[in-house]
């Protein structure tokens, strides 16, 4: 990776093109159809959605928001988790990424959230889940989940200011003069001498975020599920490490993503194609793991499972969406390996619409996995008693979800308006 | 089945909280040893999720007027 000059890195919070603008307005113009849908929905009630009544109403009470709920936890833990493993395993070569992937684990988590609040029916009660939260968790795995969460969104946001301090110091004569009071929240008892035990200090933050990465995505989210008795395919000791795979690869592509547009954008060529080749070497073993994981799924669910499995196996292999998913994931991973082989035929936009199939693939199988367990209510005795139900997300629901993805774009635009999208060593801060 | 039902407690303090305890010990155990900079760390963390607390119940007071209740 060669070095960026601190102008090239410091380019978007100083300057603002036309193209800026328009992005901006596409973003906004989306946003307000975003709020009408969700202010529909706020007014009505769940009935605008495709959700239902689960048991005797053949109807399901999670689909497409709880889907993204989990496709988002995901991508915001490998975000800081490539970060991380920068500072603690000094993979420099990602050096150049790794501020761009802080940034996306704290708005994934953000949106994560967003999906749960869309999927209550009252919202306003909220804040219920933490006043009840000292008895809800002896016992219920979304008093978990809301505990982890919370723990991991306050890690990343503590991990993204410490190791702003720093840099924002050498920098803030050269910010705009409007940003200096959050400036002066990230600087709050700032001494030039702290560095070194800050620097440490981000060590042991990063020690602790690789440790919750299995523990939040191949733990407490997928116990979400598996401690759910009744819905077939839920429960199976490898859901948590396929969640957590689906989870890396997912992040990992959304990673490249990103940065592609970054570099696009801003004509950042110091993040080189060595970087992204790493970041595709990644992403197509990562992916091969998610392949891997799903033949355990599906072999094992077609030849003796018991009755309930083996019917959500099948009604998962007549769906036309898991095979969009399964060749969308298998597209991608074939032409990253291509371009792993033969370095000629990579090149970074063919590697993002790689990215796109893969993490489009694994969001897809999300939402499928969510929805699936919740039609077939066949654990006895509720078989005879409950219909096989039915789902399809309205235009209200698909709105909203679809939202939480241009309001991460939102906020990520935001974002490079107001701190250095790549991390600056200080010390070398030039004139 | 009761300890079943009530496991939770072992599984947030007893084992997800763990990396926390880890990092918490590093901060202000390890090399160069001070108070200040692990204090000012320990401020973020609890102003955070002091934050979210807040902000949650905004949130949901806000809506309740949008909702009409």
């Amino acid at each position: 990776m060669t070095e960026p000059s601190t102008e090239e890195v410091l380019a978007p919070l100083r300057n603002t093109t036309w193209k800026f603008g328009v992005l901006m307005s596409v973003l906004v113009v989306y946003t307000g159809l975003f709020l009408y849908a969700w202010y529909l929905q706020l007014q009505h009630g769940l009935v605008v959605t495709g959700l239902g009544d689960w048991g005797p109403g053949g109807g399901i009470p999670w689909g497409l928001y709880i889907g993204t709920f989990v496709w988002w936890v995901g991508i915001a833990h490998g975000g800081i988790a490539i970060s991380a493993a920068v500072r603690v395993f000094k993979v420099e070569r990602f050096d150049a990424i790794a501020r761009i992937a802080e940034v996306l684990t704290v708005i994934a988590l953000m949106m994560a959230a967003a999906n749960i609040v869309f999927d209550l029916g009252r919202p306003d009660r909220l804040f219920n889940t933490l006043e009840m939260l000292p008895s809800t968790l002896y016992h219920s795995p979304l008093a978990w989940d809301i505990t982890v969460i919370t723990l991991y969104l306050v890690l990343s946001v503590t991990y993204l200011i410490l190791s702003l301090r720093s840099e924002l110091h050498a920098l803030r004569d050269r910010l705009p003069g409007y940003l200096q009071p959050l400036y002066s929240f990230v600087l709050l008892g700032y001494r030039p001498a702290e560095d070194e035990k800050v620097d440490r200090m981000l060590w042991w933050l990063a020690i602790a975020i690789l440790g919750l990465v299995p523990l939040l995505s191949g733990g407490v989210v997928p116990w979400l599920f598996g401690l759910v008795g009744a819905q077939p395919g839920w429960f199976g000791a490898a859901a948590g490490p396929t969640m957590l795979m689906e989870s890396l690869a997912s992040a990992v592509a959304m990673v490249f993503i990103v940065t592609a547009v970054f570099r696009y954008v801003y004509d950042w060529t110091f993040i080189d194609e060595d970087v992204f080749m790493g970041l595709a070497k990644v992403l197509g073993f990562l992916s091969l793991a998610v392949m891997w994981f799903l033949l355990q799924e599906v072999l094992p669910g077609l030849y003796a499972a018991p009755t309930q499995s083996q019917e959500v196996t099948h009604a998962l292999l007549d769906a036309p969406l898991y095979w969009v998913a399964v060749i969308g994931i298998n597209v991608g991973m074939l032409y990253l390996f291509l371009g792993i082989i033969r370095p000629r035929f990579f090149n970074i936009p063919a590697a993002v619409v790689a990215s796109v199939l893969i993490t489009g693939g694994i969001w897809t199988k999300k939402v499928l996995f969510v929805v699936d367990g919740l039609l077939h209510p066949t654990f006895p005795p509720l078989t005879n008693l409950y219909p096989s139900g039915w789902y399809v997300p309205s235009l209200v629901e698909v709105t909203i979800a679809g939202g939480s993805l241009v309001i991460a774009a939102l906020l990520f635009a935001i974002a490079t308006k107001l701190i250095p999208m790549v991390e600056i060593d200080a010390q070398e801060v030039d004139e | 089945m009761s300890q079943v039902t009530s496991i939770g407690l072992y599984v947030i303090f007893g084992v997800v909280l763990l990396p926390l305890y880890v990092m918490l010990g590093g901060w202000f155990l390890d090399d160069p040893r001070q108070l200040r900079s692990p204090l000012i760390g320990l401020g973020y963390v609890v102003g955070f999720v002091v934050a979210i607390v807040i902000g949650i119940w905004i949130l949901g007071f806000l809506l309740s007027f949008v909702l009409g209740y």
